[in-house]
């Protein structure tokens, strides 16, 4: 328990934990309100669509906001999980901690819980940036505030935070193997977005590649999604995702498995290899 | 497993891949509340050999051991500190949070860390974010963190290392101030007259393996006596015939005769007596460095 203290002072002491989530929230706010809504202001009044709004309003915060989770800040939490456990070997400072506390799955799994107590900050900072952006947006256009569900908005908490965790617990993954940051980085987000990007890509056009598609990560992210939204939505831009989906539970599952792999293996690794 | 020494390892060896061994079958033995130097030339294999002492890394044979428990286990390391190759910290923490991370890891009380700051005297540069410390203050701040537990064994590599004069003097006097609370402290350092000074055995390690061990003394070997005479020829006769010398040779220009030097006065006699000049007889020892240097050249072994 104290050792999670430790990581705890150490991950808050970070300037890159809040840099990190101070450019996340700013891009996300930025492109999937500011733009969007400057788009629909400069489209002529009458071929304004009320749908166009409607994605910007309170009411569909939940569908707006979870959407941009599985790859957009998925990318940025990758990032963090590979800075909490790369910066480490580059600074040398993982033999210091060992040497006060030889129990490496007890310093893994204090990280590990510093990390995810950092995500849920993440997560409800997003959400908290979108809906006041949705308020505001809301009170200019003279619009109802109707609020989705307490339930619905938990619900989307939650699954904000897994798909938050799973880029992260890759990161984590990663920086460990490469015992560093560039490469870690460079690897993790080449995976996301060439690698998944292009298998789905080709996978309308080739079985195979379809069927592999429904186990990468943003597959499952946008399936949760969807299940979360009552819509199986395209994403454009950077990144973009058109499918395939899967079943909400079956992603919910897929994505469970992600991290405890992916945790599994850190874990593995850790406790085998030397420290030099 | 049990063990009458602080730290013992018996046949230890760490290869990678299929280079030569880092450390090659090397039986090391601490005795408690000695101040034992490890020395050797780089790549002997000093700081593998301390790294699988706290556990960073595996052996790929043989056993350590410190304290009586397995080298490098929670138990082992609750009783041991250590500074192992450069001194590594956050850059963007203080050196008191970067000590308070590490007593929280160790399990210390939060007050030890005021304590072993004002014990390396770092006390008034504590709240700086340690990318501003010189080398000899990351040194110091390394040596607070490996007190914070008041540890039974300190294994220490190279700790003066960066430091200018005045502070390697302090940090011998904190070895020797360590050693003097019944603390065994295993020294890796390549500053023989730092070992001579400080240490109370020595063990010499080559290649991965022992070549010397023992105390100073013992490695320095029995002083013996510097003749310069003439004509050199016939004082070498006169020496060879007296009983009290057990060897003699030629080296540069003078006799060195292996005699004890508090037979100096009768030798001189002798020699004046027979009608030879003596312009110098002196007792000379080989500092710790040539004994050194001697075994890394000759790499052959020798035990005292």
């Amino acid at each position: 328990m104290v050792s999670v203290r430790a990581e705890l002072l150490l991950i808050r002491r970070r300037a890159s934990t809040w840099l990190l989530l101070a450019v996340a929230v700013a891009m996300g706010v930025f492109f999937t309100y500011i733009l969007p809504y400057a788009e629909y202001l400069n489209t002529a009044v009458g071929r304004r669509r009320a749908a166009d709004l409607a994605k910007l309003l309170p009411g569909a915060l939940v569908s707006t906001t979870v959407a941009t989770f599985p790859f957009y800040f998925g990318a940025f939490a990758l990032i963090l999980g590979v800075l909490l456990f790369g910066s480490e070997y580059g600074w040398g400072t993982l033999r210091t901690a060992l040497m006060q506390q030889p129990n490496r799955l007890r310093l893994f799994a204090a990280k590990l819980a510093a990390l995810w107590v950092v995500l849920v900050v993440y997560t409800l900072t997003i959400f908290c940036a979108m809906a006041l952006c949705s308020l505001v947006i809301a009170e200019r256009e003279g619009a109802a505030a109707d609020w989705p569900g307490v339930l619905d908005i938990v619900r989307a908490l939650g699954a904000g935070w897994l798909l938050l965790a799973v880029w992260a617990m890759l990161g984590v993954l990663l920086g460990v193997l490469w015992c560093g940051t560039a490469l870690a980085i460079g690897f993790g987000i080449l995976y996301g977005f060439v690698v998944e990007g292009l298998v789905s890509g080709f996978g309308t056009s080739i079985r195979l590649l379809w069927d592999v598609a429904h186990a990468f990560l943003r597959t499952n992210g946008y399936s949760l999604v969807a299940g979360l939204s009552g819509k199986a939505a395209s994403v454009g831009g950077p990144g973009a995702f058109s499918g395939p989906f899967v079943g909400a539970w079956q992603a919910l599952g897929v994505l469970t498995l992600y991290l405890l792999a992916f945790a599994g293996i850190t874990a593995l690794v850790l406790q085998r290899r030397d420290v030099t | 497993m049990t063990s009458a020494y602080a730290i013992e390892t018996i046949g230890l060896t760490k290869r990678y891949g299929a280079a030569a061994p880092a450390v090659d079958d090397l039986n090391l033995r601490v005795s408690r509340g000695e101040i034992h130097g490890f020395v050797g030339p780089n790549g002997a294999g000093k700081t593998t050999t301390l790294r699988m002492l706290v556990g960073l890394i595996r052996p790929t044979a043989g056993v350590a051991s410190v304290l009586g428990c397995s080298a490098g286990s929670p138990a082992a390391l609750a009783r041991v500190g250590a500074m192992i190759d450069e001194p590594a910290f956050y850059p963007f923490l203080s050196g008191r949070e970067n000590l308070r991370i590490l007593s929280l890891h160790a399990g210390v009380p939060a007050c030890r860390v005021a304590e072993v700051l004002a014990r390396v005297e770092l006390a008034p540069r504590a709240d700086d974010a340690t990318s501003t410390y010189s080398m000899g203050m990351k040194q110091r701040l390394a040596l607070a963190a490996a007190l914070l537990k008041e540890p039974e064994v300190l294994i220490l590599d190279e700790p003066t290392n960066g430091l200018d004069p005045a502070g390697i003097a302090e940090i011998r006097e904190l070895v020797r101030s360590l050693a003097r609370e019944q603390r065994t402290v295993l020294l890796s350092s390549h500053l023989m007259n730092e070992v001579e000074q400080l240490c109370d055995r020595v063990s010499v390690v080559q290649h991965g393996h022992i070549v010397a061990e023992g105390t100073v003394d013992e490695l320095r070997g029995q002083p013996e006596l510097r003749v310069r005479a003439a004509p050199l020829d016939r004082a070498r006769a006169i020496v060879q015939r007296l009983p009290i010398v057990e060897t003699l040779r030629t080296e540069g220009g003078a006799l060195v005769l292996g005699a004890p030097p508090e037979r100096a006065a009768a030798i001189n006699h002798c020699l004046v007596q027979s009608g030879v000049a003596v312009s110098e007889l002196a007792p000379i020892r080989p500092s710790l460095e040539q004994v050194f240097l001697g075994l890394v050249e000759e790499g052959t072994p020798k035990h005292g």
